[in-house]
C-alpha cells in the first residue's frame, strides 16, 4: 500500500515537471540589431535595466554594435533580479515601448540607453519609501521627457496584462537559459 | 542562469566582465567572423565521369553522375524514387 501511495506521489511530481513547460513567445524571445539573426555571429546580451554591471558595460556594447555594423546581430534580453526591488517594473517599461512602438529598435535601445544612465533614480535604497505605483509612476514621468512614450500610453502598457506576461516570459525564457560563467551584481 | 549581464556568442556563454573593451571584444568575434569568411579553395581537377561545379565565388565541388549544380548549394539530386541515389 505504501509503495502505491509513493508511486502514485512520484508520478504526480513527475507530470508536475513535464508540464512545466516554458510558455512559446509570439517571437523568438529579444530585441536584436545589426545582421540577420542567421548571422555569423549572434551576440545575446541578458541584461537588469537596475544593474549596476549591465549599466557599466552598456558603453561598450554600443560600440560593438557601431563596429560591427551587419556582421553581427546583437540581441538584448530582459532578465531583471528578484533583489532589485524595481528592476521587473523598469523591465516590463522596455516591453511598453516595444509594444507602443510597434518594436521600434531604435525606441527600444535608446528606452535601455537612458534608463541606465538614471538608473540610480530606482535602486532599491532610493526608493524605500515609494510604493510600487509611485515608482511605476516616477518611471513614465521620466519616460514621457524623452520622449519616446507619452506619460499615459507608457502608464497604460504598464497596466497591460498581456505586456506583463511577455516580460514574465522573457524572464522565464531567460532561466531556460543555462550557462557557467557569471558575472553578477 | 543567475546574473546579469550574461552574454552568449552563438548561444555559448562567454565570461565577458563589464570591464571588456571593444578590442577584448573584437579579439573574440573577430576570429569567428575570419573562420566564416574564408573562402574554402576552389577544385582543380574532378576524377573521370564526375563534373566541376562551381557553385559561389570561389567555391567549387565534383558532381557525381547525375547530380545537378545549384548555385550556392553544390552538388545535389533529388532522385525520390530510387532513394536519392543519383546514379
Amino acid at each position: 500500500m505504501q509503495v502505491q501511495i509513493i508511486s502514485i506521489l512520484l508520478a504526480v511530481i513527475y507530470v508536475g515537471f513535464i508540464s512545466a513547460q516554458v510558455p512559446i513567445p509570439s517571437y523568438p524571445d529579444g530585441y536584436g540589431v545589426g545582421g540577420p539573426a542567421d548571422a555569423h555571429v549572434v551576440v545575446e546580451m541578458f541584461f537588469d535595466p537596475l544593474c549596476p554591471g549591465c549599466k557599466a558595460s552598456w558603453p561598450t556594447v554600443l560600440q560593438v554594435i557601431q563596429a560591427y555594423g551587419k556582421r553581427i546581430h546583437f540581441r538584448i534580453h530582459t532578465f531583471p533580479l528578484p533583489y532589485h526591488t524595481n528592476s521587473f517594473v523598469a523591465s516590463q517599461g522596455l516591453h511598453v515601448v516595444a509594444n507602443v512602438t510597434n518594436r521600434n529598435l531604435d525606441a527600444i535601445y535608446q528606452y535601455v540607453t537612458k534608463v541606465f544612465q538614471h538608473q540610480e533614480t530606482w535602486y532599491n535604497d532610493a526608493t524605500t519609501t515609494m510604493t510600487m505605483p509611485q515608482v511605476i509612476d516616477s518611471l513614465a514621468s521620466f519616460v514621457d521627457k524623452t520622449g519616446l512614450v507619452t506619460k499615459s500610453k507608457f502608464l497604460a502598457g504598464m497596466a497591460s496584462d498581456d505586456i506583463n506576461d511577455e516580460t514574465r516570459i522573457s524572464w522565464k525564457y531567460a532561466c531556460s537559459r543555462s550557462n557557467f560563467s557569471l558575472i553578477h551584481n | 542562469m543567475v546574473g546579469t549581464p550574461t552574454f552568449f556568442i552563438n548561444g555559448v556563454t562567454i565570461d565577458a566582465s563589464s570591464s571588456w573593451s571593444l578590442a577584448k571584444w573584437k579579439s573574440v568575434i573577430d576570429p569567428i567572423l575570419a573562420l566564416n569568411e574564408k573562402d574554402s579553395s576552389q577544385i582543380k581537377d574532378c576524377p573521370s565521369g564526375e563534373s566541376e561545379c562551381v557553385y559561389a565565388k570561389g567555391k567549387s565541388q565534383c558532381c557525381l553522375a547525375g547530380e545537378r549544380c545549384i548555385p550556392n548549394v553544390g552538388c545535389r539530386c533529388f532522385n525520390l524514387k530510387n532513394g536519392h541515389k543519383c546514379a
